[in-house]
């Protein structure tokens, strides 16, 4: 019966981690602007979501759920201030990927994008992120921070301004 | 947008790539759990012991004795059972942080009952004063800990920043009326962590009040700010900006306080007005509340008035007086408010305004008896 049990929560995660590793992976990717680190915060996130469904808990709103997690991840991660890690660490831990020329290439172009959008300024960059990248709602934004909607549009506005002034610079350069 | 476009067209670039994928999802796989907790579980081994000792502590609380112990006050027998034992149980059987809040405010509100039965049958308890004023020191401890632990229950479930106004107002006023009502037990009782307590919330609420007058359209505000003014009694009805006349009104409660202690109504009086005029707890932003010698002219004539028993008259005409004061720097506060809103400064007038919520909720929990 345990092990029916334990079939059904394991494919019922398959099923989220098919649908959300990537944008779980490209959100903190996008915050963090370093892949390896992304990686292995993205694995945290989703070990966390097994734990919490393997101790018999329903997960309600597993996008929420998934994004919070990145969120205080990514929280935490800046409080502690960690060394950064390099690939060659991360696959000493464990993380044996091996990357071909064509990876290599297209690892290449999403460190250019993120970059790129990585000139916006820090204090709008998470909502921005958030709203454009990750295509959240308002509302959905200001419960995964834990703020007010109205906090969260008055930020996306001034985002927005910062973000025209950025592309204004890029274009003139 | 045109900004937007490569943000949004070149983000689905940005993602896993397929070995990386399989990867994660073979290296969560190898460190997970390797079984899963059953729905059944309880009926297993040392779980089910754990299971029948809480049956049985349920079933202790529901035992006369308990009973008894529930209803004790500071000074009884049975205080410390009530809320060394009784409660600890009671609020490990309590779940979810919508139900701890409820119970942590209703512990709250206890604590504040037993100190106005403390403070009314205060003569006969201080003959055992070692004991009243151990259990005493055992309900501060008990409130200051509901006090923090109902915050933070609120804090979880809070969705927007109005309501953790309206939790903080109550947050304040239960604070506030429990600093009152051990006052009444006691002038010499040490205040310092209640009031300490009373002032991290108040500072709590001022920073959320300037945080949600920052942020709300002003327009919104002001009205908000005139409905609270209406709905405290600032606007007569039907009027707009019509100005209270406070002359008129403390003439009007003068001639009641005359009437009901000729009735014999006295005794509804709630126990909060029991006390000497000793100096109230500073206003929510900061104010001192103080009964003037003033206010004390204006009731001259309680000498006049005599009722059965001989307390009573001074005594009655004390509450009379601190109610009614309390009742004039409610309207002195409405007052302030409009002026400030005249002027346009609305993150001032909603301030005001949210002290005198405090002020009403914190008169709810004094009023009424146990």
């Amino acid at each position: 019966m345990v092990s029916i049990y334990m079939k059904e929560h394991k494919k019922d995660f398959e099923t989220l981690y098919n649908e959300f590793s990537d944008v779980i992976f490209r959100h903190l990717y996008y915050r963090l602007g370093e892949r390896e680190r992304a990686l292995e915060m993205t694995q945290d996130v989703f070990m966390n979501l097994w734990g919490y469904m393997s101790r018999g808990k329903k997960v309600e709103h597993p996008k929420t759920f998934l994004y919070r997690c990145a969120h205080n991840a990514y929280v935490n991660d800046i409080r502690t201030k960690r060394v950064k890690i390099s690939l060659d660490d991360l696959m000493e831990e464990g993380f044996d990927v091996e990357y071909n020329e064509e990876d290599k290439e297209e690892l290449e172009l999403q460190k250019e994008v993120v970059e790129n959008a990585r000139r916006l300024d820090g204090n709008y960059r998470e909502v921005i992120i958030m709203r454009y990248v990750d295509g959240l709602k308002v509302k959905e934004i200001a419960e995964i921070l834990g703020e007010t909607d109205n906090n969260v549009s008055v930020k996306l506005n001034r985002g927005l301004k910062k973000l025209k002034e950025v592309y204004g610079r890029i274009k003139t350069a | 947008m045109e900004e937007l476009k490569p943000l949004e067209q070149n983000s689905k670039s940005v993602r896993l790539l397929k070995s990386e994928k399989e990867a994660m999802l073979a290296r969560i796989m190898a460190d997970a759990p390797k079984s899963v907790l059953s729905p059944y579980g309880f009926l297993r081994s040392r779980s089910v012991f754990l299971y029948i000792g809480m049956l049985a502590l349920i079933m202790a609380i529901s035992t006369p004795l308990t009973f008894a112990a529930q209803k004790s006050i500071p000074g009884d027998f049975l205080y410390g059972l009530e809320v060394g034992l009784v409660e600890t149980i009671e609020e490990a059987l309590v779940f979810g942080p919508d139900k701890k809040m409820v119970y942590y405010d209703s512990r709250m509100v206890e604590r504040i009952e037993e100190m106005k039965t403390v403070s009314s049958e205060k003569k006969e308890l201080l003959a055992r004063d070692k004991e009243v004023e151990k259990d005493i020191s055992a309900a501060n401890r008990k409130f200051r800990n509901h006090a923090v632990k109902s915050r933070e229950n609120k804090k979880e479930i809070a969705v927007d920043e109005k309501k953790e106004i309206n939790d903080l107002v109550h947050d304040v006023a239960l604070v506030s009326a429990y600093e009152d009502v051990l006052v009444r037990v006691d002038e010499n009782i040490d205040l310092e962590d209640i009031g300490d307590l009373k002032n991290e919330t108040k500072d709590e609420l001022a920073i959320k009040i300037a945080i949600y007058a920052g942020l709300t359209d002003e327009t919104a505000l002001r009205e908000e700010i005139i409905t609270k003014i209406e709905l405290s009694g600032g606007y007569d009805e039907g009027s707009d900006m019509v100005s209270v006349n406070t002359e008129e009104r403390k003439e009007e409660r003068a001639e009641d306080a005359n009437e009901d202690i000729n009735d014999g109504q006295s005794d509804e009086f709630s126990l909060m007005s029991r006390v000497e005029p000793v100096e109230l707890p500073e206003g929510i932003l900061g104010m001192e509340e103080t009964v003037t010698k003033e206010d004390d002219n204006e009731y001259m004539r309680s000498d006049e008035l005599e009722i059965d028993g001989g307390r009573k008259t001074d005594e009655i005409i004390n509450e009379k007086k601190i109610s009614e004061n309390s009742q004039d720097k409610k309207e002195d506060k409405i007052e302030r408010a409009k002026s400030a809103l005249e002027k346009g400064e609305l993150t001032e007038a909603y301030s005001i305004m949210t002290e005198v919520e405090v002020d009403n909720a914190k008169d709810d929990y004094l009023v009424g008896s146990r």
